[in-house]
């Protein structure tokens, strides 16, 4: 038999053989750094929120939205699988590694959003369940499958996913939304962009490689820093909104108005960087990547920290 | 020269590989079934806290 009719495309994938994931590459899935981050938020809303839950209803409710996000982490690594092979900062994932297959990360996150939707549901409460499979919903199909490849605006609208956890965390004790869970919302929403374009901003390389139009890509490395500027801004003013609503006490303001000048004032460093691509301009955007993630952190913390005070002062741990 | 210890398939064989495979699908099965024990544990005790709030809210009224 003659190969001249031979087609190579038609011919099956010859694949190495595989031996199957560890246990430990199915919770790398679950990208367990954001889910902390997650959880951290999520206890914040919940605590801070009035009302109370019995302590096991509680662990419940959060051990639900940590696997939530970690559900929609891993249904986002089976969409973006090519990119993450070809992007130094993903290329270890699990998938492109060859130790899980796209069919089991997708079957994993699949049934684990299912899960933690329904418990969430049956033990706490139907809203914070309702809002949990929005959550996931919106990061897999709006976010990774819809707009990241689309718009250099990916981070924007797709941040709101990262920002609901609190107002999770909140519907869990009260069964409502509130202005004080979308104040919590707002604060997340506005620090993503200033958060997620330094980082693009100093890994810019990589994601033109892939095609993903970040906006370093798009629009340039001035625009970028710009806009960084103009969200940092934004996200300071907006990031002392609990003192006014009462969310927050006077140690909240303090900090959030402390950290929010420093958080500005980096800003403003990477802005004079204009379309500098050089290695003091990287170290700037990589300082105000790093910063932003303990602002923050702490910012959340010391909303936790007032409210649990504010609980044992009214006798709620007594 | 090395030579392989008797009885322990060499490296990168389909005898090694399956060995693998099959080391590995063993401690995944064990990781369901924990979480799967563990889901049941918290159906149970969720479902008895609860009905001890249910209880209580009733004798309370």
């Amino acid at each position: 038999m003659s190969d001249a009719g031979f087609d190579a495309t038609l011919a099956p994938e010859v694949k190495p053989l595989s031996v199957g994931g560890e246990v430990r590459d199915f919770v790398a899935l679950l990208k367990p750094r954001v889910m902390s981050l997650v959880v951290f938020t999520a206890l914040v809303g919940m605590v801070a929120a009035p009302g109370s839950l019995h302590p096991l209803i509680g662990a419940v409710a959060l051990l639900c939205i940590a696997v939530g996000a970690g559900a929609s982490g891993a249904l986002n690594m089976w969409f973006d699988a090519d990119i993450d092979a070809r992007m130094a900062r993903t290329a270890a994932r699990p998938i492109p590694r060859g130790s899980v297959t796209p069919e089991e990360a997708l079957a994993f996150g699949t049934v684990l959003s299912v899960i933690s939707v329904m418990a969430l549901g049956l033990f706490v409460n139907w809203v914070a369940a309702a809002l949990l499979a929005f959550t996931i919903a919106f990061y897999v199909f709006i976010y990774t499958i819809w707009l990241k490849r689309r718009t250099p605006q990916n981070i924007v609208i797709g941040g709101a996913a990262g920002a609901f956890p609190p107002m999770v965390g909140w519907a869990a004790v009260t069964g409502s939304v509130s202005i004080e869970s979308a104040v919590l919302f707002a604060i997340i929403f506005m620090w993503t962009p200033p958060h997620f374009w330094a980082l693009a901003l100093y890994r810019a390389r990589d994601y033109e490689r892939v095609g993903v139009p970040m906006l370093p890509v798009v629009s340039g490395l001035a625009e970028t820093r710009r806009q960084i500027l103009i969200y940092s801004v934004l996200l300071a003013v907006i990031a002392v909104a609990p003192w006014f609503i009462g969310l927050g006490g006077l140690a909240y303001l303090a900090i959030s108005g402390l950290m929010g000048a420093r958080f500005v004032w980096l800003a403003v460093l990477v802005f004079r960087d204009g379309d500098s691509d050089d290695r003091a301009a990287d170290q700037r955007a990589k300082a105000l990547f790093v910063f932003s993630i303990y602002y923050l952190f702490a910012l959340f913390a010391v909303l936790l920290l007032e409210h649990v005070a504010a609980r044992v002062a009214a006798g709620w741990l007594a | 020269m090395i030579e392989s210890s008797p009885g322990r398939p060499e490296e990168g064989s389909a005898t090694h590989v399956e060995a693998e495979r099959q080391a590995r699908q063993r401690k995944r099965s064990i990781a369901i079934a924990l979480s799967l024990l563990f889901l049941a544990v918290l159906f149970y005790v969720v479902t008895l806290v609860k009905m001890g709030g249910a209880l209580t809210e009733k004798a309370g009224s």
